[in-house]
């Protein structure tokens, strides 16, 4: 209920600030586990590692979380660990800023970005896509092949729509013969041809005996 | 409608004697070919009773599938240009024609939404008459009405576009197909007062080889007219001096020796010690005035007269350079020496072979017109054979097409314009 109450309120939070949670299925991940909360507005992406209070039992426990959160800036844009004020303060800044974390504390009554956390930037041709990045991707190209082959049958059902019974009238020894009429360059006969310029001047020019 | 759709649907139909070449601008440098002709079916046939209801008129590459071994069957089959003209009321040609006009643009019909209609260009024979051009945009006039493929449309001449084809502006054009041929002054348009034509053609050329072939002894062989055809082409040569190249041959027979094996059968055709006929193949095609074909015409030989087709008069017996020559001087002296300048020869009849190893003797046609201007002093010409002779009217249709503005109407002084639908 406490973890609901306060994912509910992050999500206002970051949405004051133009982001948007990531549906869970959808959230792309390195080696780690997926992150608590993840958001974006199309353009930086922000995971967040959330603890509650009775998380926070064993020292060590936040130390794990920490290097766990870490890994998130492999995919997401920045990373921030969000904690409840109280127990904020066993924690070193110094330390979480070096690594380019941020920091975020709660209460019951507000959530404060006390520490921002760096942006990493991901070139995209050097990213280590994610096994689920990679899926999607071969799903799309998959997608397009089809597209692609469904224009092509289309074109060709159209093309020789004129061999269709209900079509005006048949031409039942019309040879399959309509080519591409896709943008093609110039025939030879077209490029360079004087006429190209006199013909067209057509109807342009003076009266011309044309015998 | 835009310059940029009529661009990408200009179409180009080429009415050929022999075949018709077709397709629209996305075709590239070649078009479709398929002959120009159609098969009327006999719907009373037994076996056409049997195995369900055929089309009357079949036209496109499915003719052979329908043809009957028949008496009847050249009466069946239909060439409708074989002269370059179709007569005003032979309605079998007609039909042809329009199933040829139908069967290509459906062939090509795009599948694009934006499609409202081709831009077509047609060629038609330099010597086509008035009512030629206004049976066509009838037919292209029922075609779009019926079919919506044709949007505007325009028909120019053959020779015209052979020289728009081959980028040239200013020159004489000579037509030489089956039956006739045209000698055409073009300079910037077609000028067609100043047009020759002549009651002369391959055909001719045909029908003197099979002369010598059964004077030869081949006589059992000359009523196909194809395998006449290939022995005109494998045996026959220009010569550049009649004279000369027959006491040449006659002096030196091995030299000279005309010997064809047909292709695919035991059929050998030797000349043997006659092998200098060979060259009065070439000369008659070029100048059929030479004494020697006296004796041809008296023992049977038709001798291609003068006649009227349409509007145009034909001239039987004028050679090759006088006709350039008659037509050149119709034409603005000031004109006259840019088209002697730019001579291009066109069709399959200037078609001839001229060995490496008779050079001495025997010339390609374009040195025969050549030398034929030289006797009637004209020597300042460059003479030029039509690269792709199959194809080079389709592309100058399809240049014409691209070019030609679409608010051009057409202009039945002019013969140039869109005919819009």
């Amino acid at each position: 209920m406490a973890e609901a109450s306060i994912t509910a309120r992050l999500t206002e939070f970051f949405a004051s600030k133009g982001q948007r949670p990531i549906p869970q299925d959808t959230i792309s991940t390195g080696r780690e586990e997926k992150p608590d909360l993840a958001l974006t507005d199309g353009r930086i992406t922000t995971y967040l590692k959330i603890f509650l209070r009775n998380d926070l039992q064993e020292r060590n426990t936040l130390l794990e979380a920490a290097l766990s959160a870490m890994s998130y800036t492999e995919v997401a844009n920045r990373a921030y660990l969000v904690l409840p004020k109280i127990q904020a303060a066993v924690l070193d800044a110094a330390v979480i800023r070096e690594k380019g974390l941020g920091l975020i504390v709660y209460d019951s009554k507000a959530i404060e970005e006390v520490l921002p956390a760096h942006i990493f930037e991901h070139n995209s041709a050097s990213a280590k896509p994610s096994a689920d990045l990679e899926r999607l991707k071969s799903r799309i190209s998959t997608l397009e092949q089809t597209v692609e082959a469904l224009v092509s049958e289309l074109s060709r059902i159209k093309s020789l729509k004129i061999e269709q019974p209900d079509v005006r009238r048949t031409h039942p020894e019309t040879p399959a013969i309509a080519r591409s009429q896709k943008p093609q360059p110039l025939p030879s006969f077209l490029q360079d041809n004087p006429w190209l310029d006199i013909l067209s001047k057509r109807g342009r020019e003076a009266d011309q005996i044309a015998g | 409608m835009s310059e940029g759709y009529k661009q990408r649907y200009t179409f180009g139909m080429d009415f050929g004697t022999s075949d018709f070449k077709f397709g629209p601008i996305t075709c590239g440098e070649r078009p479709e070919v398929v002959e120009n002709r159609g098969y009327f079916t006999d719907k009373t046939s037994i076996i056409q009773q049997v195995s369900g209801p055929v089309k009357e008129l079949i036209v496109g590459k499915d003719i052979p599938l329908y043809l009957e071994a028949r008496q009847d069957l050249s009466a069946r089959l239909v060439y409708p240009m074989r002269n370059g003209i179709v007569g005003k009321d032979d309605e079998r040609s007609w039909a042809v024609v329009k199933e040829l006009t139908q069967f290509a643009l459906e062939a090509f019909r795009p599948p694009e939404s934006e499609f409202s209609g081709f831009y077509l260009v047609a060629s038609l024979s330099a010597v086509a008459p008035r009512y030629m051009y206004e049976k066509l945009f009838e037919i292209f006039r029922e075609t779009s009405k019926e079919f919506g493929s044709i949007r505007a449309a325009t028909v120019i001449s053959q020779p015209f576009s052979v020289a728009i084809a081959h980028k040239i502006p200013t020159c004489i054009v000579i037509e030489s197909g089956h039956g006739n041929s045209q000698t055409c002054p073009i300079s910037r348009y077609p000028i067609r007062d100043a047009v020759v034509a002549i009651n002369r053609g391959g055909g001719d050329g045909n029908a003197l080889t099979a002369e010598i072939l059964k004077d030869c002894g081949y006589g059992d062989l000359v009523h196909e007219e194809s395998f006449v055809r290939k022995v005109k082409e494998n045996l026959g040569l220009i010569p550049a001096d009649l004279d000369a190249a027959i006491q040449m041959a006659k002096n030196n027979p091995e030299r000279f020796r005309a010997k064809y094996q047909v292709p695919g059968t035991r059929i050998t055709i030797d000349l043997a010690e006659n092998s200098w006929m060979r060259f009065l193949i070439g000369e008659y095609v070029f100048d059929p005035d030479h004494e020697l074909f006296q004796s041809y015409f008296s023992r049977g030989l038709r001798k291609p007269g003068d006649v009227r087709f349409g509007d145009t008069f034909f001239r039987g017996m004028l050679d090759f350079g006088d006709a350039i020559v008659e037509a050149v001087e119709r034409c603005p002296v000031e004109l006259q020496p840019y088209l002697y300048k730019q001579i291009l020869l066109s069709g399959g009849n200037f078609a001839w072979k001229a060995p490496v190893e008779l050079s001495d003797v025997a010339i390609d046609a374009g040195s025969k017109i050549r030398f034929l201007l030289e006797e009637k002093g004209i020597s300042e010409t460059t003479v030029l054979m039509a690269q792709s002779p199959q194809h080079s009217v389709w592309r100058g249709c399809i240049v014409y097409g691209y070019a030609v503005p679409v608010d051009f109407s057409w202009s039945w002084e002019r013969f140039e314009g869109w005919m819009n639908f």
